[in-house]
């Protein structure tokens, strides 16, 4: 747990760090595999320090890691993602959370402050905890079972 | 009033029912896009509850790539008209694509004021995976199988293909990396545009480098004019990197600044050239246990290795040597203009207790051995390779009992040194210790009936290997 805070705090309050979110209007993204537009903010001492967008193209995720990783990006906040993406991103360097929905703003905010990307953020039907932890191990998004009439 | 009230109900509840028992998802959103209702067919198309979808967005309920750019109940709420049957796909939790089509409508209410809209869809899985899988029997027609660890790498190679990102294809000699690799190019949206496979084993460090990044006039002597390499030929498609494990160190630095910069420098020019070329590497080396012997870059590895496909060896899939066997004897029918019918049950226990350690490549070989030798219309175990005819007779006791081991071994030696020396006798005699004349002798005695050519002349191929043993010598 120390060791938790200990990370979160040298990545999101010191030395800064990079993340990316895919955007449309003001919401992230709802699919990644039909985004055109990413955000990238970097965040030093709990503060957005600077912002820019990027366009990329969905269909082809491997050169979209090569640019995150060329422009420093640590994690990769978006919306609903098909397997092929999201298998191309986990594998590399960065941390993916994916099935995240609602302003991108509110979720930058909140991702800032060292909280988790809660249930709020989490789009329906969606218990996600997917990407790589830091010990290398991979959770799943699983979806929530229902009662089938 | 209240007959009509009543008649109200009825057809309310008539309506529920039958949006529950339909087998197309339905939802109803408000001026707002929140949901308003969500059917039983929805939820499981979906997989999101009822409860969790009421009042969401629809987007983050149905998750379409339509969502963002084209979405059909936007453009009817704007239009006020109907659309029907749009097709496009939905991003369910477990990150599956499923294939709908869609079709929308104005909600009005019973003065015929708006008040949202109505989508329904339908699930495609199934016509689409049939689609897919009449499409994919074509274009993955070089690849035969029923193995279910080929069987499941064939099955998402579309999927590969679509992705544009590196591949890598790991896998033993023969076991058909390049068939895969040309397989996902073809797949792609990348498959009117070159393919282009380069063996990085096979030329040394500067020819290499200048065969791939092409070269100026005077970059080197005898550079004569520009050249184009192969990275400039393969523009806005594929490129394969074969036996990638065999690059040398310092070209692992050139190809890893390409894949990092996607610009290259042809020798001698001053300006670098952008490249759009999807990488495709292939190797029969365990590239991870190169990179922690410090053997291969790790920073290259992770470059190429975005989607891994290990293609089993054929001994892990002799259930496809079967379908293989029949495929390269119709084929050759075909070119040799024979009818050979298929193999004989000996033969086909021989093959299947194979270990087969040059794979697909070496039962084509051996097939094409024994249909050179074949006049009849099943192919025989005196078809067969010595090598392979030997084990099928230590193997049957009733044909060991005709045979002189010591002779098979001979004959096993000799046939094993031709081949080796590429029938030059001389080197063969000299390779085995024995003087060309007792070489000699011991064809004949043996019965090795070797090929017309000697090893001399300026042939640079030999068909598989073409030595026969009568078999009444043995």
């Amino acid at each position: 747990m120390l060791v938790c805070i200990l990370v979160w705090t040298i990545n999101v309050r010191g030395l800064g760090m990079k993340v990316a979110l895919t955007v449309w209007k003001n919401w992230i993204s709802p699919v990644f595999d039909a985004a055109n537009m990413f955000l990238v903010a970097e965040i030093q001492d709990g503060e957005i320090i600077d912002r820019y967008y990027e366009s990329f193209d969905p269909e082809r995720p491997s050169l979209l890691v090569n640019r995150l990783i060329d422009a420093g990006v640590s994690v990769f906040i978006c919306g609903a993602i098909s397997e092929i993406p999201a298998f191309a991103i986990e594998n590399s360097s960065i941390k993916l959370i994916p099935f995240v929905s609602g302003r991108y703003d509110d979720v930058l905010y909140h991702y800032i402050r060292g909280r988790h990307v809660t249930s709020q953020f989490f789009m329906p039907g969606c218990r996600c905890n997917s990407g790589k932890q830091r010990d290398g191990k991979r959770f799943s998004c699983t979806t929530r079972r229902y009662n089938k009439k | 009033m209240k007959r009509g009230g009543r008649s109200h109900n009825l057809d309310k509840n008539t309506t529920n029912i039958i949006l529950e028992s339909i087998s197309d998802g339905v939802f109803t959103v408000n001026h707002r896009w929140e949901i308003t209702s969500f059917n039983r067919a929805a939820e499981d198309i979906t997989g999101v509850p009822r409860e969790e979808a009421i009042n969401r967005h629809c987007w983050e309920v149905f998750r379409s790539n339509m969502c963002e750019g084209d979405c059909a109940l936007k453009k009817t709420m704007k239009e006020g008209k109907a659309f029907i049957s749009a097709s496009g796909f939905i991003v369910d939790s477990n990150k599956k694509r499923i294939p709908v089509t869609v079709s929308t409508a104005l909600l009005k209410d019973k003065e015929g004021n708006v008040v949202g809209g109505v989508e329904t869809f339908r699930d495609k899985s199934v016509e689409e995976e049939l689609r897919k899988e009449l499409l994919s029997k074509f274009q993955l027609r070089d690849i035969v199988s029923r193995s279910d660890s080929m069987n499941r790498i064939l099955k998402i190679l579309p999927q590969i293909a679509e992705s544009g990102s590196s591949v890598l294809i790991e896998g033993e000699t023969g076991t058909g990396k390049e068939l895969i690799a040309r397989a996902i190019h073809n797949l792609s949206p990348r498959k009117n545009r070159p393919f282009v496979a380069v063996n990085c084993g096979a030329l040394p460090d500067t020819l290499l480098e200048s065969e791939l990044f092409g070269y100026k006039a005077g970059a080197f002597t005898g550079a004569f004019k520009n050249r184009q390499g192969h990275f400039a030929s393969a523009e806005g498609g594929t490129i394969l990197l074969d036996e990638i494990g065999d690059a040398s160190p310092a070209f692992q630095v050139k190809l890893l600044r390409v894949l990092h910069e996607h610009e290259f420098q042809p020798l001698g020019a001053e300006k670098k050239i952008r490249t759009d070329v999807r990488i495709i590497a292939a190797t029969n080396k365990d590239l991870f246990a190169m990179v922690e012997r410090g053997e291969f870059r790790r920073d290259l590895f992770y470059r190429i290795n975005v989607i891994q496909i290990r293609l089993p060896p054929l001994r892990e899939r002799t259930e496809d040597i079967p379908i293989l066997v029949d495929r390269f004897i119709a084929k050759l029918n075909r070119i040799r203009k024979k009818s050979v019918k298929g193999i004989d049950r000996k033969v086909f226990d021989v093959l299947m207790s194979y270990s087969f350690p040059g794979n697909i490549r070496e039962l084509e070989n051996i097939v094409e051995h024994a249909f050179v030798l074949c006049s009849e219309d099943t192919i025989r175990l005196r078809h067969l390779p010595a090598n392979l005819s030997m084990q099928s007779f230590e193997r049957d006791e009733d044909e060991c009992k005709r045979v002189n081991p010591v002779r098979l071994a001979e004959i096993k030696v000799i046939t094993d040194a031709l081949r080796r020396n590429n029938y030059n006798r001389n080197a063969t005699a000299k390779d085995l210790g024995i003087h060309k004349t007792t070489l000699f002798r011991k064809i004949k005695k043996l019965g090795i009936k070797l090929p017309e050519i000697d090893g001399r002349s300026g042939r640079k191929r030999f068909d598989a290997g073409v030595v026969t043993v009568e078999s009444k010598s043995l």
